[in-house]
């Protein structure tokens, strides 16, 4: 029960843990406390009320647009199972790309912009390399090349939502870079499918699942929007004293 | 103009209860949720209870004491007996008008 204290924010831990650990020593909590104390901390960080740091409403949003790239991915998943094709796919999947272009871009961008361009001129060689390319060279490259795209794209999100570089490495590897592997001798016609590409598309659905759970860190945590003016985050700080209820 | 708890959404019930109890005297946490728990028959979470604290002090409705060991004590302050005050009015003028709207609905 003490460990539930540990979901609320930094600041409100100095001021309140001991008070409220204080308090769970002296009776015997329930479930209803239990659930109490996870509603306290999610409302903790969505309406802080120690120290003066308010986050704008428009902080929110990257975390909606990533959790929005992780629901549509996994729409994208369900739907061709469900349907038997592809059409839909296309559909969540072009939805997703959308949720990226607005959730993806802050001011981290400009300061990792050559590692960002970097990224991109390969992806572009990729494409380019795997039109000319023979088989089965060609499907290789594709497939490195979306794998690529996709790494990227959650590495990007994975720093937006400020994730160690550790855990960072095993969220990119386990969700994007395993899966693809694992892709290859299906795409290379080395192992046949039975059933078809169905199954192996749930080895994608771990991909949106990543993109959800640094989405609900990025709305608790709030992070600089493509609306927000490129300023630092000290400075787009608000100090709002009893703004939030 | 004091600052009335109903904007505190849904801390706004919780709040009232605490400066009801703490209009007697400082107490704890722990204090406050076993007096609110005596006056209403319903347990205050500790994260409702805290949620509310949080709130209250940060609007200047209580304030804390120096800590005894890890309770720290709150008293309510000027501020917070005013609003206190005006909300219990509020809320007594209310009950008057539903008891003898009942009263003459009864008759």
């Amino acid at each position: 029960m003490k460990a539930l204290v540990r979901l609320y924010p930094r600041a409100w831990r100095d001021r309140y843990e001991a008070e409220v650990i204080d308090l769970l020593d002296q009776r015997r909590p329930s479930f209803r406390d239990a659930l109490d104390l996870v509603v306290g901390a999610v409302d903790a960080h969505l309406h802080p009320q120690v120290g003066s740091a308010v986050i704008p409403w428009t902080w929110r949003l990257p975390g909606l647009a990533v959790l929005a790239v992780g629901a549509t991915w996994i729409a994208a998943t369900v739907a061709v199972y469900a349907s038997g094709s592809s059409s839909l796919s296309g559909t969540f999947l072009g939805l997703s790309l959308l949720a990226m272009t607005v959730g993806l871009p802050g001011d981290y961008a400009i300061r990792r912009g050559r590692a960002i361009l970097a990224v991109v001129g390969l992806i572009a060689a990729g494409v380019v390399v795997a039109q000319i390319a023979p088989y089965p060279v060609a499907v290789v490259i594709a497939v490195a090349t979306v794998v690529l795209f996709l790494a990227g794209a959650l590495a990007l999100a994975a720093v937006r939502a400020e994730i160690g570089s550790t855990a960072r490495w095993a969220l990119v590897v386990g969700t994007t870079i395993v899966p693809a592997l694992a892709l290859i001798p299906f795409a290379l016609g080395l192992l046949a499918i039975d059933p078809p590409v169905l199954t192996i598309r749930w080895l994608l659905l771990p991909y949106g699942a990543a993109w959800i759970l640094l989405g609900l860190r990025l709305v608790v945590r709030g992070s600089q929007s493509i609306v927000d003016p490129p300023t630092g985050v000290e400075t787009a700080l608000v100090t709002a004293p009893g703004r939030s209820a | 103009m004091t600052t009335p708890t109903s904007e505190l959404g849904r801390f706004a019930e919780p709040s009232l209860y605490i400066l009801v109890s703490l209009s007697d005297g400082p107490k704890h946490g722990y204090a406050i949720m076993t007096d609110v728990e005596e006056m209403t028959g319903a347990p205050l979470g500790p994260g409702t209870l805290y949620g509310a604290l949080a709130r209250l002090e940060r609007r200047g409705l209580i304030e804390a004491l120096p800590p005894d060991d890890r309770r720290r004590p709150y008293r309510i302050t000027g501020l917070g007996a005013t609003t206190l005050s005006a909300q219990l009015a509020h809320l007594e003028g209310f009950v008057r008008t539903g008891l003898t709207r009942l009263g003459g609905a009864a008759r």
